[in-house]
């Protein structure tokens, strides 16, 4: 859980980013440009002189929004595509699967600059494209579960009772599939950051002057012989949020588990 | 001690240390096994039939299981101080064991052949030709019908029964002292079951070869076994040959047992329930472990467990007031 | 209106029967016969035992009479109504009626849902709109079976195997159905446990007015609860007749093996011979005429070519052996 403390803190910063950044993220200081870290700028600051601190901290709003907005559009469409078709199997099971394998077929990233590309960059566009994209995955994913479950005498009692598909579904089969689909959720999450992070490092996603830490990696890289820190800074950040977030998903999961609950 | 006694285990003790909890699977077992006899070991789940078992030949997990006290005399000498490499030499060889489940015995990637000439080569070394035909001479001797084309199947060609007299052939083919069975026909159907069970009658006969029969069906136990070992919550509390046992139980568990088995021969309007459950073994009642289930339990039987007494020749009980 | 009719037929199952195709290789499909042509007929308040061994169709024989499985043809006759023609709505409305209770206690309860949360839908389900209504009877249900109210905000896992069959009969009971299946409900159990399930299962049915069929391969368990038992072999019954009946004259060679097997706690009786020779076969290939001869004793040259047909020899007393032993 300590996964889900930073994850947490994270997400905190990034909701109380204008309280918590110590100075304006858009505010260029020509005489200040790439300079290391220092009392004023704890990270350095970037090529335009901005405080790279102020501009990671805002990024989290972005990148976080990315990340868990595309990461629940995939989940509850994939999410509801998978558990249908897992249930009801036969022609509804082909129909759907067949159709996702359609967008499956396609490299997440390029899945994403097509849509980026024909809805132009902004906020949702990106959220959308990365959610669409991350569909079949969790579709998949939570269709297999099903089976498997589906299976299970319990499912079987259930239906000789005479409880309804639907109740089946939702409430006995659903609680059964969240372990593993949180799971992949949190996955999820990273991925689509290091989507988002690919799509602003190739200028499709988020705009300048708005910093996303992608689009930071992105400025950074012509600095990166004698200025690490502009890429290196946006770059761990990362890295620590897909722990952070696999971490929490890890313990998510332990904590549902009914077995341990008492 | 017996000259005679094959195995003779000596105040047994196997805990299991779960995070705060100490589970005293085996609390203080002592029983011994004669040559040429088959011991039953008999009781309900948890009353650690199969961890003395495995505490013979030191199977047990160790984290977070472990071996307290106690001496397993085997031939005469105690198996306690033994080395892993000493325990490997015994086991298979002159100690083997057949479980419950017989596919989850053998390795499914591997085919018979393979697997049997695998234990034989360890234990009794040879060419590929010798060991081929020890291989061969064993599955005939378990009656295995067409034991050539065996050698090449694979487990998951063979029903239960026959993976079960494999496992039966593997066990017996280094002419052990002592086999342990631990549940072996449990998972079988009745006429394979009454099949595994005339063969082990067999080779008991003709090798002499001495049993632990472990199982909880009373009827398996009166077909095969020669005297029983009735055990609870981690002791023994009676212990007899075969007819006393059955038909003069001394101990009121062993009496409920009996009269809660429902049978073909004596119809009964209701069948003989024992009340409340088996104790926690982490916290077991002080005194008898029975006592709370008890219809003769009396204040003593709190204050101190019952020592096994020889109430009639050969028959040991450990209770006050059988 | 009530138990004046006692002997009122409940149930009457005609030429079921359930075949399963399976896949096998790249185009090749072979047929399962699980359940192969059976008909019997059961009463209020009986109970009727199938006895037999692993792959003898029991257990799809029970499902299918609950239209758990589609049956391939044949038809389900309960209190009048011809099953195999309901709808999934008709059928799912009428399954109050017909309870299944199953044989692994550790997997037929949900594992994430607390005893009243599933025994409250189950009442949600068939009308009980009224969540007082829905508590006070979950709490009679419970008792009934020798549990408390208060088990009903714990978890499966909190109970024991008993207690968690004891929960598995209360949710088939909570309906108040006619016709209970129960699938081995004692055989995964500790004896002195299933002594107190089977105990638990008598009384319930005199209380309840119940019928059951009661799947199992435990010939002594199902004496001391059924009144008639039929006996399976792939697919088929080969014997069906009351308790007495069977057990003091068998007529089917293989009854009369199963009972030779049967343990029992008599040190005097031992398996001289093994009655019966080879193992269980598989449904899938089956034999060619008596389904049983390869491994019966006394197999003659018309058992491999013909499959005997179920005669009344006497009656309530059917025997499907062209040489059969009783008198």
């Amino acid at each position: 859980m300590i996964g889900g403390g930073v994850a947490i803190i994270i997400v905190v910063i990034a909701i109380f980013a204008p309280l918590l950044s110590p100075s304006d993220p858009n505010h260029v200081d020509f005489g200040n440009t790439l300079s290391p870290p220092s009392f004023r700028n704890p990270l350095g600051t970037d090529h335009l002189g901005r405080d790279i601190l102020s501009r990671l901290i805002y990024g989290a709003w972005v990148s976080l929004g990315v990340g868990l907005g595309a990461t629940a559009i995939s989940m509850f469409l994939g999410g509801l595509c998978g558990l249908i078709a897992g249930y009801f199997g036969k022609s509804i099971d082909v129909i759907i699967m067949r159709g996702l394998d359609v967008v499956w077929a396609f490299p997440p990233v390029l899945l994403a600059l097509a849509f980026v590309a024909i809805e132009g960059p902004s906020f949702s566009a990106v959220i959308l494209a990365i959610g669409i994209v991350g569909i079949p995955m969790f579709a998949r994913i939570v269709r297999s579960t099903v089976l498997s479950v589906k299976e299970k005498d319990y499912i079987l009692a259930a239906r000789a009772s005479g409880i309804s598909h639907f109740k089946i579904m939702f409430t006995h089969i659903l609680p059964n599939i969240m372990a593993p689909l949180v799971v992949v959720a949190t996955f999820g999450v990273a991925g689509a950051i290091m989507i988002e992070s690919i799509l602003s490092f190739l200028g499709l996603g988020i705009q300048p002057p708005a910093s996303s830490w992608g689009l930071m990696i992105n400025e950074g890289q012509k600095y990166l012989r004698t200025f690490p820190y502009y890429s290196l800074f946006p770059g761990l950040t990362i890295m620590i949020t897909v722990f952070a977030f696999n971490a929490f998903g890890d313990g998510l999961r332990d904590a549902w588990d009914p077995k341990l609950k008492t | 001690m017996n000259d005679e006694d094959v195995i003779r285990i000596n105040d047994l003790r196997t805990y299991f240390f779960v995070e705060e909890d100490v589970v005293k699977a085996v609390d203080g077992v002592s029983l011994r096994v004669r040559k040429g006899e088959c011991l039953g070991v008999v009781g309900e789940s948890g009353c650690g039939k199969s961890m003395t078992a495995l505490s013979i030949l030191r199977l047990v997990p160790e984290p977070p299981g472990k071996i307290v006290s106690g001496q397993i005399y085997f031939r005469g000498k105690d198996l306690m101080p033994l080395s892993e490499r000493a325990m490997r030499k015994i086991r298979g060889k002159d100690i083997s064991m057949i479980f419950q489940e017989p596919s989850a015995s053998m390795n499914p990637a591997f085919s018979i052949g393979n697997q049997i000439q695998e234990v034989i080569g360890f234990h009794q070394g040879g060419g590929r030709n010798t060991v081929r035909e020890k291989a061969l001479d064993i599955l005939r001797a378990v009656q295995i019908p067409d034991p050539r084309r065996i050698l090449s199947q694979y487990p998951h060609e063979l029903s239960g029964g026959m993976i079960q007299r494999v496992m039966i052939a593997m066990a017996i083919t280094c002419v052990p002292d002592l086999l342990i069975c631990d549940e072996p026909t449990t998972a079988l159907d009745i006429s394979t079951q009454a099949q595994i069970i005339a063969l082990l009658n067999e080779l008991r006969e003709e090798r002499g070869t001495s049993m632990l029969f472990i199982t909880h069906d009373l009827g398996i136990l009166s077909w095969i076994c020669t005297s029983a070992a009735v055990m609870y919550a981690g002791n023994v509390i009676e212990y007899s040959d075969i007819r006393s046992i059955l038909r003069s139980p001394l101990h009121p568990y062993t009496q409920a047992l009996i009269e809660s088995t429902p049978r073909l021969d004596t119809p009964s309007d209701r069948l003989k329930v024992i009340p409340g459950q088996v104790p926690n073994l982490a916290h077991s009642p002080p005194g008898c472990k029975f006592h709370p289930r008890c219809h003769l339990a009396k204040e003593s039987c709190r204050e101190a467990p019952p020592p096994m007494t020889e109430k009639e020749e050969g028959h040991w009980v450990a209770c006050f007031f059988s | 209106m009530h138990s004046k009719d006692q002997h009122r037929q409940l149930l009457e199952v005609v030429d079921l029967k359930k075949y399963f195709y399976v896949k096998k290789g790249f185009r090749k499909q072979e047929i399962l016969r699980a359940v192969d042509g059976i008909h019997f007929r059961l009463d209020q308040q009986e109970a009727m035992g199938i006895v037999g061994e692993s792959g003898c169709g029991k257990t799809t024989l029970g499902k299918t009479i609950l239209r758990l499985y589609q049956p391939t043809s044949g038809d389900i006759f309960f209190n009048g109504i011809n099953l195999s023609k309901l709808s999934d709505e008709e059928m799912r409305r009428i399954r109050g009626q017909m309870q299944l209770i199953f044989q692994d206690p550790f997997s037929s309860l949900n594992p994430r849902m607390k005893v009243g949360k599933m025994l409250d839908q189950i009442l949600h389900s068939h009308g009980f709109t009224d969540p007082v209504k829905r508590k006070m009877r979950s709490h009679e249900i419970m008792e009934k079976v020798g549990l408390t109210p208060a088990d009903l905000k714990k978890f499966p896992h909190e109970f024991s195997g008993g207690q968690r069959q004891r929960i598995a009969i209360a949710r088939a009971l909570i309906l108040n159905p006619k016709f209970i299946v129960a699938d081995e409900p004692s055989s995964s159990l500790d004896m002195s446990i299933q002594a107190q399930i089977l105990n638990l299962m008598k009384s319930l049915q005199e209380e309840f007015d119940i019928s059951y069929l009661f799947i199992t391969h435990n010939l002594s368990a199902a004496r001391f609860i059924c009144n008639r038992i039929a006996v399976m072999y792939l697919g088929k019954i080969v014997e069906l007749a009351n308790c007495t009946t069977l057990l003091k004259n068998p007529g089917h060679p293989y009854t009369i093996a199963l009972l030779a097997l049967c343990p029992t706690p008599d040190p005097d009786r031992r398996i001289e011979k093994v009655p019966l020779t080879g193992d269980v076969p598989s449904p899938v290939h089956l034999p060619t005429g008596c389904r049983f001869h390869p491994r019966c004793l006394y197999t003659e040259n018309l058992c491999k070519k013909e499959e005997p047909s179920l005669i009344e020899t006497e009656p309530g007393h059917f025997i499907a052996c062209h040489f059969h032993r009783a008198s």
